[in-house]
This record gives structure tokens, sequence and C-alpha cells, in this order.
């Protein structure tokens, strides 16, 4: 309800630039990330108007081609990493503890950290324009391209800590957003009733905890070479060449869900509303996206069917690929059956539910002629494949946005959104999108390559890129009318009420726009179960752990990975033989001993006994201490031998592997000292105990991988 | 949620990410740049933990 502000609200206001800095409420974090998100969306569209005004015409020198290929590099990370995904992640920000009935995220500083790393590594990466070396390298900045002989300047270096920075705020934005949903969910809200646009960013967490991990080891690697001369990537010391591309796609194909299933889940949100009759299929549309996403961990290497990975691959990664466009299409069928025979509403926001299925549907038939390897073969760096994904991402991720932003633009403002200009946006959007998009399967089919500054004048080509080139002018035209309608909307629109679509979700039940605490009493849907479930009895605090720790399994996995690739691959210079395994077994045991010690401590805590407690826990850190002095006199030993990172594979892989672990080992100290000097809760010390336990681990298998594989 | 936050604002967060943007943009530039970021880092991980023991 429009000034329905409470004073406690009015003070936070008055707070000005200073709330905006230290806010920690999800709704303003929400908001950050998409007021963040629009701004890159503008400048990512300004390098795309650049480079469609080079294509306009055959032979054009508009742009250098150097210029172009930052143009194409900034402008696809940009709109991946700092458009979509933050658009998402902001609407997941400020609509799942409301549509849960939760009052914050569960780790609310933890979420405002997540959104100033988005910021300073969009900052840090945008720099390199003002450095003047801007990254030009691709979006998946292949190797060895990136690395030192090839790339002599900072550019790949931008475009990889840059990412890195964001990519730790999306990991613990998903650690945030798994947590809330499992934790915090209202009394009598059970996994049936959760709403799917939450069930679909629960799963989008998963994915940014499991696949992003492997994107950020590859960035580690490749900084490593250029920096302290490792040589991952590095083909005169006989790096493997395919590495980089089974790390980076590891992460790059589940990307392509991150981005898909939450505009999954504001279809299922909107399409039934709009509809007026419930979702068709609910259970299946969730199963669905479940299948999605575990399918799209498998399938990465359908990007790679170019280069020879042998027809058994081939063949397996092709028919997984084929396999995942089964659940999407059962959620197509069931936003088609939800519409079918429903009273139909057409606002903007179903306009562009509509559009979001043809769009979507062709990105994604499109997308399964790639998983056919004789077709992927002819048409692999082709236009071809920039129309696909465009319509993968454009047509879906953006398009359903659109219907988000017409959809909950009342409920964070509390007024409407101009209609009449909103369909006059809609058809300039949907007709500027194919004018722009559709001519380029066209031009692919014809044989024009992807990333070429220009292009000769065969038949047809001129015609439609500049097809092509309106189309995109268009599409801006349409950006800037939905900018001035949100503008005035905001200020003079219509108020629109509580629940102006009559939603059925818990965000409609509160104010327009939310109090602070967003709901005047804690919503409740069912009754409170006595007892307590076995997950119910792990804090929240120790639950994202537990989660991070799943998180650190598949940044562990990449590293490992690497050392098994380069193990033995080095033509000459050090080898696994050059280990000490005797002397790193004694020091490995005090590792060891410690996770017994750190139980021990635990238990006399849950007896009250705080100096058992104490003893065990300094016993604890002690033997990790031992550990680390150990693991740093190897090192000397192999320093003194003349073994460092930079001799070869094997050292490179090595000293990686066991260094980062290192570091964990390190982070837990600080931990455990930490929790010894401040005042501390139950939960903080069973949460510190699960990393400490989880670092052990770890180090199980690599002693093993490392040093006791020698011995076989 | 973290026990006690509710209602509160909290400057660390900014200063942790915007330290380790600096310790990384000293891996392009200067590492001066670098230690300026670890002391920041530290100071950021010292004052978000006592907050967090602050309010409990």
């Amino acid at each position: 309800m429009i000034g329905a502000r409470t004073a406690e609200r009015e003070h936070e206001l008055d707070l000005g630039l200073l709330r905006w800095l230290t806010t920690t409420d999800h709704k303003d974090i929400g908001l950050l990330y998409i007021g963040t998100s629009i701004v890159f969306f503008f400048l990512g569209g300004v390098e795309s108007l650049l480079m469609r005004w080079q294509l306009a015409r055959p032979r054009n020198d508009f742009l250098d081609p150097g210029t172009y290929n930052a143009l194409f590099t900034m402008h696809g990370t940009t709109m991946i990493f700092l458009v979509a995904m933050p658009l998402l992640l902001g609407a997941a920000n400020y609509f799942v503890p409301l549509m849960i009935g939760a009052r914050d995220m569960a780790f609310p500083r933890l979420n405002a950290l997540s959104y100033w790393l988005l910021l300073f590594g969009a900052l840090l990466l945008n720099w390199s324009f003002l450095a003047g070396s801007p990254p030009d390298v691709g979006w998946f900045a292949y190797s060895p391209l990136t690395e030192q002989p090839f790339s002599l300047g900072t550019a790949p270096d931008y475009w990889a800590l840059g990412l890195l920075v964001t990519g730790a705020g999306s990991i613990a934005t998903g650690l945030n957003l798994v947590v809330t949903v499992v934790k915090l969910r209202a009394p009598g809200m059970t996994p049936l009733r959760i709403p799917v646009f939450v069930w679909m960013s629960f799963i989008t967490g998963l994915l940014l905890l499991w696949a992003l991990p492997s994107l950020t080891a590859s960035q580690v690697m490749l900084e490593l070479d250029r920096h302290l001369g490792s040589h991952f990537f590095d083909p005169r010391a006989g790096a493997d060449q395919l590495l980089w591309q089974h790390l980076f796609w590891f992460f790059g194909h589940p990307e392509v869900y991150i981005l898909a299933l939450p505009a999954f889940g504001m279809m299922s949100e909107i399409v039934p509303v709009f509809s007026r009759k419930p979702l068709f299929g609910y259970p299946f549309v969730v199963a669905s996206g479940v299948a999605i996403a575990f399918l799209s961990l498998s399938v990465w290497a359908h990007h790679m069917f170019a280069v020879q990975m042998g027809p058994i691959a081939d063949a397996a990664f092709g028919a997984a690929s084929a396999l995942i466009a089964v659940p999407t299409g059962i959620k197509v069928l069931s936003w088609l059956a939800t519409m079918w025979g429903g009273r139909l509403w057409l606002t903007p926001a179903m306009m562009y539910c509509c559009a979001f299925i043809v769009t979507f549907t062709m990105g994604g038939i499109t997308g399964v002629h790639f998983a056919m390897v004789p077709v992927d073969l002819q048409l692999t760096d082709s236009y071809y494949v920039v129309g696909h994904f465009h319509y993968v991402i454009v047509g879906g991720t953006i398009m359903a946005s659109l219907a988000a932003v017409y959809y909950w633009f009342p409920k964070i403002t509390g007024r409407l959104l101009d209609e009449r200009v909103g369909h006059w946006q809609f058809w300039l959007t949907f007709v500027g999108f194919n004018a722009t998009f559709f001519p380029m399967h066209i031009l692919g089919l014809a044989g024009m390559p992807r990333r070429v500054y220009t292009y000769p004048d065969l038949p047809g080509w001129g015609f439609w890129n500049a097809v092509e080139t309106v189309g995109a002018f268009g599409l801006l035209a349409a950006m800037l009318l939905l900018a001035w309608n949100i503008w005035r909307s905001a200020r003079y629109g219509v108020a629109a009420g509580n629940n102006p679509w009559g939603g059925k979700t818990l965000e409609w039940t509160t104010t327009s726009p939310p109090p602070p605490h967003n709901f005047a009493a804690p919503p409740v849907l069912g009754p409170v179960r006595n007892g307590v479930s076995r997950l119910g009895a792990i804090s929240t605090t120790t639950f994202g752990v537990l989660v991070f720790i799943s998180s650190e399994v598949f940044f562990f996995g990449s590293l490992i990975a690497a050392y098994v690739d380069y193990r033995t691959r080095s033509p000459s210079g050090p080898g696994p033989g050059d280990l000490d395994v005797g002397r790193t077994a004694l020091f490995s045991l005090a590792l060891f001993a410690s996770s017994a010690t750190i139980y021990l401590a635990e238990r006399r805590l849950e007896r009250d006994d705080l100096r058992g407690f104490r003893l065990w826990w300094l016993a604890t850190m002690s033997l990790g201490v031992i550990f680390i002095v150990g693991q740093g006199t190897e090192y000397a030993r192999l320093y003194a031998d003349g073994i460092s990172i930079d001799r070869n594979l094997f050292t490179s892989a090595f000293f990686t592997l066991t260094g980062f672990h290192g570091l964990h080992v390190i982070i837990g100290l600080v931990a455990l000292a930490t929790l010894l000097t401040t005042r501390f809760t139950h939960n903080a010390a069973r949460a510190v105990s699960a990393y400490w336990h989880f670092v052990d681990g770890v180090w199980v298998v690599v002693f093993s991988v490392v040093y006791l594989w020698n011995l076989v | 949620m973290e026990p006690g936050l509710t209602g509160h604002g909290s400057i660390w967060p900014l200063t942790i990410a915007l330290a380790v943007t600096i310790v990384l943009f000293g891996v392009v530039t200067t590492l001066v740049f670098s230690a300026f970021g670890l002391c920041l880092l530290a100071a950021g991980i010292v004052g978000w933990v006592r907050e967090l023991s602050h309010h409990g």
C-alpha cells in the first residue's frame, strides 16, 4: 500500500547513501543487484551496438579488428556475468524470502558481501578499458591464447581476476539461497507447497555452488601460469590443451541453466496468474527442474565436439545433451497446458510469457541440432551458434525477466507500470529481437563465421547483417521505452494495492512495498510439527558450512583432476618419485588425529565442560600447526633441491593442489583461534568443527593421490 | 538467519569485498595495492568477527 511506510522504514530511508552501503536487507540487496544489472545492460548493449554498426555492411572499417575482439569479449562477459546473473539473483534475493514467509536471507551479511563482490569484480573487469587493456580473448578465454606468449598485456588478468571476484560472490549467493530455502520456510510450507520460482532458485543455488568452482580453479591456474610461471595451459611444456576447455565448460553449460532455471520459475509463477488456473503438473515442473540441473552437469563436452574427443565420448555427450530437451519440454508443455482453457489476461507480463514460449523453444530446438555431432561439426563457430544462444539467453532469460518486471514492479514500488506503454514496448522488443537474431541462423547456414570484424560481400550477407543492425537499434528503443516507463510509473503510476493480479503466493499477502520485516506476523501455512527432523536439528550456520563444503568438493575436484592429468605427463624434470612419502605420512598423521581431538572437544562442549573443550580445541590447533610446519619443511626441502612450481607440469599441479589445501588448513586454524578468543555459540563451534573435518577429509584424498599412489 | 542481525546494517561486507578486489588489482598492477588490500582485508575480517560477537 502506498504511503504505508512505517516510522522504522522512514528512519532507514533517511540514512541515504550510508544505508545503501551498509544494508543487509534482502530487498535492498535485491534492488542493488537489479540496478547494477541494468547499468551493465546498457554498457553491454552499447558494446553490441558498436559491433552491429561495424557489421551493418560488408568490408566496413568503423572498428579495427583489435577493438572488435575486445568488444565481443566484453559484450559476452558483461551480458552473462554482470547482467543476466545479477538480474536473476536480484529477483531471487528480493522474492525468495518473501515467497517462503521469511524475514530475510539466512546470512544477511554474507548476502551483502555477495553483492559487493559482484560490483567490485565488475568494476575491476571494466577498469581494463581505462587501463587500455580490455580482455580480447572471447568470453570463454580459451588457452593457450590467454598464456603469456600470446597475450603479453594484462587483458586476460582483468578477465580472470574480475570474474574470480564476481564468481566468489555468486557462490556465496548460491549458498545463501540453498540454506534460506531449506531452513527458513514458513511452518507448513512442505516441499510440494514451495512456489516454483523458489524451487528453481534453490536448484540454481546448487548449480552455482557446484559448477562455478571449476571456473574458479581454472582461473587460478591461469593466473599462476601468468604470474608464477606454472605450466597448466602451456603447450611448450606439454600441457593438455583440452584441460581449460573441460574445466571451463563444466561450468559453462550449467551456467546456461543457472540463467534459465530462474526464468522457468518466473514463467511458472506468472502464467497461472494470468491464465487464472493453477499450474498444470506442478510436481513434474519441479522434478524436471531437478533433472535439468543434474543433466546439465553431465553434458559439458558437447561444446567440444570439434576437438575430436572420439566416437564414444561424442556419442555419450550427444545423447545426454539431447536428453536434456525432455525435462525442458515438460516445462513448456506445462505452461501451454496451463494456458489451455484458461481465461487469458493479456497484460504485458503475459505477453512476454507467450513470447518466451516461442523464442526459448526455438532456442532449445536449435540447441538439439548441436547435440548431433555431424551437424555440430558443420555449424560450430558459425553465426548459427550466435543465433542459437541469443534465442536461449535473450529469448529465454531476458523475456522472462521482462515479464517479471511487469509482474512484480507493483510489489516493489506499490505502483503499476503503464500498460499501454508496456504493450508498445513488448511489440518493439519482440520484433526487434527477432529481426536481430533470426537472420543469424540464415547467415550461419550460409557459412558466415562468428567473431569476424568484417566479411566479404557475398549474396545476402550484407542484407541480413543490415536487418540485424536495424533490429538491434529497435531493441535499444524498446529498452529505453521500458526505462522511461519504469521511471515515470514509479513516480506517477496508478496505485497497485497489495495484490493487483490476484497472485496466490505469499509475497502478495504483504503490503506493496513490503515493510522492513516483510510481514506484520510471520505467515503460517499449516500445523507446526512436534519434534525435530534430522535436518532441522542441524543449525543454520552448520548447514551453511556443509553446503559450502559441497562447493569446495568441486573446487578440489578440479585441482585433483589437473594433478591426475599432469602427474606423469612432463617429458622431463621432477616427478612423483621426488616426494618424501614417509616424512609426509608422519605430519599427515597429526592432521588426521586432529579430527579425533576436535570431536572430543565438541563432546566436552555438549557436556558444558568448557575447560575440557578448550584443552581438546587447543590440541586440535597444535596438531594443525604441526601439519603446516611439516608441509613447510617439505616445501623447503623441495625448493632446496631446485623443485619449484615453474619446473614442469607435475610441479605446477603438485604445488597448487597441496598449497591450496595448506591454505585451507591455515584458514581453519584462524577459525579455531577466533572461536577460542571470542564469545561463541555451540553452533559456531560445530560449524568450525565440520569445516575442520572436511579439511582433514580432503587431505585423505590428496595424500592418497599425490603420495600413496607412488607406492603402488 | 544470523542471530541478532535483524535490522542491523554492516560496513564490513563492503570493506571485505573492496579489500579482496584491491588485493587482486595489485596482482595486475603493483603489489603495493595487494599489501594495502591485505591490511584492509584483515581489518574487515576483524570488524566482522567483532560485530558478530557483539550481536551474539
